[in-house]
């Protein structure tokens, strides 16, 4: 083997470069390693040292407002302070004096700090939740000698004035864990209180408002230390667009107070526009009442309760409509040709077919639609369901099928759900021919429908659709699209403006045939009408207000009928409809007459003048348990 | 004869003053920036007390530059004797710290002996090899001056400071390539078996490869088969038993310290959690790195002991690829000009002194550096002149001085030769 080097010298040199060459392969070897981290993986460990110590906080916005339409403050929110502690920063020994001036038992503060201690020492946590403005202002007061309290504000909905809306604005709780799976990326998260029915909910996207957030940097033991960039990355939240209703706060107090003891639903729109003035469904409660948690006897009351109080009977009731759908059939009668108005059909004090179905108030004779109307002649109606009528226009003659009732009452908004942000709605009940071979498999005949001519048997509205009904009839023949907001407003900029809304659509009546049906239903109250408790006479300065209406007494044959009225108002000029339903009290012109014209009063003179009829409408209570 | 102010290397005193700047900013952003609050009050202390240490590894360089270079071969063994007396007065008298009983306090001083042992043992050594009969290859010097590493490497070790005690055992390889004893191609052999032992624990696939490609070089290079026969057999049986040993008798939380840095991850909640956080600092530094006392790793206390065995994640974090670079060249520039330099010297002792300053330097910095970026297993050991902590950085400069010390003053050494 010869030798590498030959001299002591030279060997020196050969290992000082072998040296070097290794010294140099080290440092290729690291830097290498180095370039390959911080150059070309880099955004790697970015992502995850960042992950590691920037924190985003959602900031909640403010939720937005809710005014009634003439500006009335109706919903906002209020601060609830809770106490947090952070163990860290905290000294055991303040405990007694934390307790005592939040007036609390030492033990329980104890326990509770127990377990945020036993979590984590590092992270601020709640120790006391939503306390009282008095606790909050002691302690603040005291802060400065406590060290590692703080305070955290949250957000929850306050409500104003007597009416209470409630089923109309709906509730706002804290998000349950399907609702946080699909709106997460919304920015949503635990702990959020987001709307779960009604207006709440419908507006949900703009109530909320954008949610703020926050970037913060957060050490090894999960710490917040400081805002991250100074907080030039943050974003500020931004409050939620404020509504303003359709609704009259003054109508619906009212309606709402002549509603105690009963059952039953009430709506109030605008013929022309299709606001809603009134939304009442009893029994209610007050929404407040989802303030601060539940305690067991709201939990019992709001789903344990057989009257069902979360139910709205003013959008979701399906019940029969009673003579207030004689209107109705007299309209499509005379469009359809079927009748003029002066044609009179005879009364013998009932209709045969199969058996008697009698007509109340004995025997009318020769009567013509407008008195039909008028004294709610059962047998002209059941001969407009049931006979053929043969005249100039119908040589052949026309009959009343199923399918063309059907049809038209879905023109007037039946047995569908009307657009846009009526919540909770129920299409009620418009039979066909296949609901009734689904009913009555064994076979049914005109018997089994002629009973719908006058509002009865197998069929089903609610209120609203009453109201949105006799609007068109009131309007003209514009089945209007309902809405509850008028308006939305950016707090910010203070832009308001109105949502887009699908237009009316004709219910395919001309206005000369709805012209006699509502010279009808002004007799039913002005003139010797069913309905003389609805009229509004002339008080003081305010001149007489005419009202047009119609009664209806929905026969139950599980307890006592349901009280039913639809009316406008004024009569000469129409501004508004109510549909009412009272159930289990009797006629339709003892209690739903009198509380719709109360509606109608206060809503066009701004007050009530009876006040012996809004005694006699409290009197009066559903049969059963309330 | 030039005076031995003339001869000093100015060269390798800058890189040092370089380093030990580099150090003190990173020490002093990971005491003074955002993490302060988070930090004991001791440890907030470490960059004043950095900054005192660096004043009396001043004055002690000073002092060494102005004595001869006689004085200094003469000290050896005293500096021995009393180096190891110092080890055992740890021992018995030491402080626990960390777990290891390394820490000696003189008064309101603490040393870390094993620090200051390096330097003792390194000067013995020195003597004992760069005596002529060392020099032909004579094996009873050569086992002389093994048992002389031995014996502090073991007291070390008895005071559960492995990682350090390491540092003394790769002193005898450097000892041995430099002193000429070790013919080149059996210096390979014994790295080829220690690149082999790194790959089994990387790759086992690598160190196969690795034992084959070292084969072929082996014979290319010598063309001497029996040495290739050596490399294939010996370092494959190296290669075989370190394979056996870490991954088949030995349990995996008893190996997890060693080869955690492999894969950090799967030791996440334990030995890794170090290694993923040091790379997500350093990785995350980029190219310029985040900003003096910006780096959110350093800050955030997501690393612990930044300002002692983790000290280059700062300097990688805030001062990025550019800052873990400058330092990395530092180090390479003043090793290989110290090599330099005690080639230049032409004997023996200054020679073989450098070649121990420069393994241990070499040996810190790529088991100091490796670790923090997964490339080594973590070893408690500190990056010289940059990590805080006083016994290292005065013992360090200590070695510098004589090293140089000796270099310039390498006329006088004919008289011995």
């Amino acid at each position: 083997m010869p030798t590498l080097a030959t001299t002591a010298r030279d060997d020196a040199r050969l290992r000082f470069r072998v040296f070097s060459a290794l010294v140099l392969g080290v440092v290729l070897f690291l830097g290498a390693r180095l370039a390959q981290m911080q150059i070309v993986e880099r955004e790697k460990y970015v992502t995850e040292a960042e992950g590691n110590a920037i924190e985003t906080k959602i900031v909640r916005p403010a939720r937005g407002y809710i005014f009634d339409r003439n500006g009335i403050l109706m919903v906002d929110n209020e601060t609830t302070v809770s106490v947090t502690v952070t163990p860290r920063y905290f000294d055991e020994a303040d405990l007694p004096l934390v307790a005592e001036l939040a007036g609390r038992a030492a033990e329980d503060v104890r326990a509770k700090y127990d377990q945020i201690v036993d979590r984590s020492p590092y992270q601020e946590a709640v120790l006391l939740e939503n306390v009282p403005f008095w606790t909050f202002a002691r302690l603040q007061e005291n802060q400065y000698r406590l060290r590692g309290i703080n305070f955290r504000e949250d957000q929850q909905r306050r409500y104003h004035g007597s009416a209470r809306l409630t089923h109309a604005l709906g509730y706002v709780n804290e998000i349950n864990a399907d609702q946080l799976d699909e709106m997460r990326e919304q920015g949503y998260r635990l702990g959020d209180r987001v709307g779960k029915t009604g207006i709440e909910l419908e507006y949900e996207a703009v109530l909320r408002g954008r949610v703020g957030r926050q970037f913060v940097l957060k050490n090894v033991h999960g710490m917040e230390v400081e805002s991250y960039e100074g907080g030039a990355q943050d974003v500020a939240p931004q409050s939620g667009t404020a509504l303003t209703l359709t609704v009259d706060s003054k109508v619906q107090a009212l309606a709402e107070s002549l509603f105690v003891n009963k059952r039953g639903g009430a709506v109030m729109m605008d013929v022309k526009t299709g606001g809603i003035i009134a939304m009442v469904s009893a029994p209610d409660y007050r929404l407040s009442i989802y303030e601060d948690g539940f305690t067991q006897a709201e939990v019992d009351f709001l789903y344990r309760n057989p009257e069902k109080p979360d139910f709205n009977r003013a959008t979701m009731a399906a019940l029969p409509p009673g003579s207030t759908w004689k209107p109705f059939m007299a309209a499509v009668a005379l469009q359809e040709g079927m009748i003029t108005p002066e044609t009179t059909l005879y009364c013998g004090g009932g209709y045969v077919l199969g058996r008697l179905f009698r007509c109340h108030g004995g025997v009318h004779g020769d009567i013509a639609v407008r008195d039909a109307i008028r004294v709610s002649c059962n047998t002209f109606f059941f001969r407009l369901m049931n006979d053929t009528f043969v005249n100039e226009r119908h040589p052949e003659g026309i009959r009343m099928d199923l399918d063309r009732w059907g049809g038209w009452a879905h023109r007037f908004g039946f047995g569908q759900l009307a657009p846009i942000d009526i919540p909770n709605q129920g299409p009620g009940l418009i039979p066909d021919s296949s609901y009734y071979d689904r009913v009555y498999p064994a076979g049914w005949g005109p018997g089994y429908t002629v009973n719908l001519g006058i509002g009865q048997g197998n069929m089903g509205v609610s209120p609203f659709q009453l109201a949105r009904y006799t609007a068109a009839i009131a309007n003209g023949g514009s089945l209007v699209t309902p809405n509850l907001v008028m308006a939305q407003t950016d707090p910010a900029t203070g832009v308001t403006r109105e949502p887009a809304r699908p237009r009316a659509r004709p219910v395919g009546v001309e206005p000369r045939n709805l012209a006699v049906v509502r010279e009808g239903m002004m007799d039913v109250v002005e003139g010797a009408g069913t309905a003389r408790r609805a009229r509004i006479p002339e008080f003081g300065d305010f001149p007489k207000i005419l009202v047009a209406g119609k009664t209806g007494t929905a026969e139950n044959p599980r307890g006592k009928d349901h009280s039913v009225f639809i009316a406008y108002a004024p009569a000469d000029d129409p501004q508004v409809a109510v549909g009412v339903i009272v159930e289990n009290i009797g006629y339709g012109g003892t209690t739903a007459a009198p509380i719709s014209s109360l509606m109608i009063e206060q809503y066009l003179r701004g007050t009530t003048t009876r006040p012996d009829v809004i005694q006699f409408v409290r009197g009066q209570r559903s049969v059963g348990r309330i | 004869m030039r005076p031995w102010y003339k001869n000093l290397d100015w060269t390798s005193l800058l890189l040092w003053a370089a380093l030990v700047c580099v150090g003190l900013t990173a020490i002093y952003s990971a005491t003074h920036g955002p993490a302060r609050e988070f930090l004991l009050e001791s440890v907030q202390q470490n960059f004043n007390r950095q900054l005192q240490w660096v004043g009396i590894s001043a004055v002690v360089m000073l002092t060494i530059l102005l004595l001869p270079a006689r004085f200094v071969v003469k000290l050896a063994p005293a500096a021995y004797v009393f180096c190891l007396g110092l080890l055992i007065a740890a021992l018995v008298f030491g402080r626990e710290v960390n777990g290891a009983k390394s820490w000696l306090y003189i008064g309101p001083v603490g040393l870390q002996v094993a620090e200051i042992a390096k330097v003792g043992t390194v000067l013995a050594v020195t003597a004992l090899l760069s005596r002529k009969g060392a020099r032909l290859g004579n094996l009873p010097y050569l086992a002389g001056a093994v048992v002389l590493i031995a014996v502090p490497a073991v007291l070390v070790v008895m005071q559960n400071d492995t990682g350090t005690a390491l540092v003394f055992l790769a002193l005898i390889p450097v000892m041995m390539f430099w002193s000429g004893a070790v013919s080149l191609p059996w210096m390979a052999l014994a790295g080829a078996a220690a690149v082999s032992v790194y790959l089994v624990i990387v790759n086992p696939i690598y160190a196969a490869l690795f034992v084959a490609l070292a084969t072929v070089g082996m014979l290319v290079w010598t063309r001497s088969r029996a040495m290739a026969a050596l490399m294939f057999v010996g370092v494959g049986l190296v290669a075989t038993v370190a394979w056996f040993g870490l991954f088949k008798v030995l349990e995996p939380h008893q190996i997890a310290r060693l080869v955690a840095f492999d894969n950090p991850q799967a030791y996440r909640e334990t030995a890794g959690f170090h290694v993923i956080q040091s790379m997500l600092a350093i990785g995350s530094g980029g190219l310029f790195g985040k900003g003096f006392t910006n780096g959110t790793q350093t800050q955030l206390a997501y690393i612990p002991e930044n300002s002692t065995d983790f000290i280059f994640c700062v300097i990688g974090e805030e001062f990025g690829f550019v800052g873990t670079m400058v330092v990395l060249l530092l180090f390479a520039f003043l090793i290989v000009r110290l090599a330099s330099l005690g080639v230049q010297a032409g004997f023996a002792l200054p020679r073989l002194f450098i070649a121990g300053v420069t393994g241990i330097f070499l040996v810190h910095v790529i088991i100091n550096i490796g670790m923090t970026i997964g490339l080594m297993p973590v070893i408690g050991i500190p990056l010289p002149f940059v990590s805080y902590g006083g016994s290292a950085i005065l013992a360090n400069t200590a070695m510098l001085a004589i090293a140089l010390n000796l270099h310039a003053r390498r006329d006088e050494f004919a008289v011995y030769e």
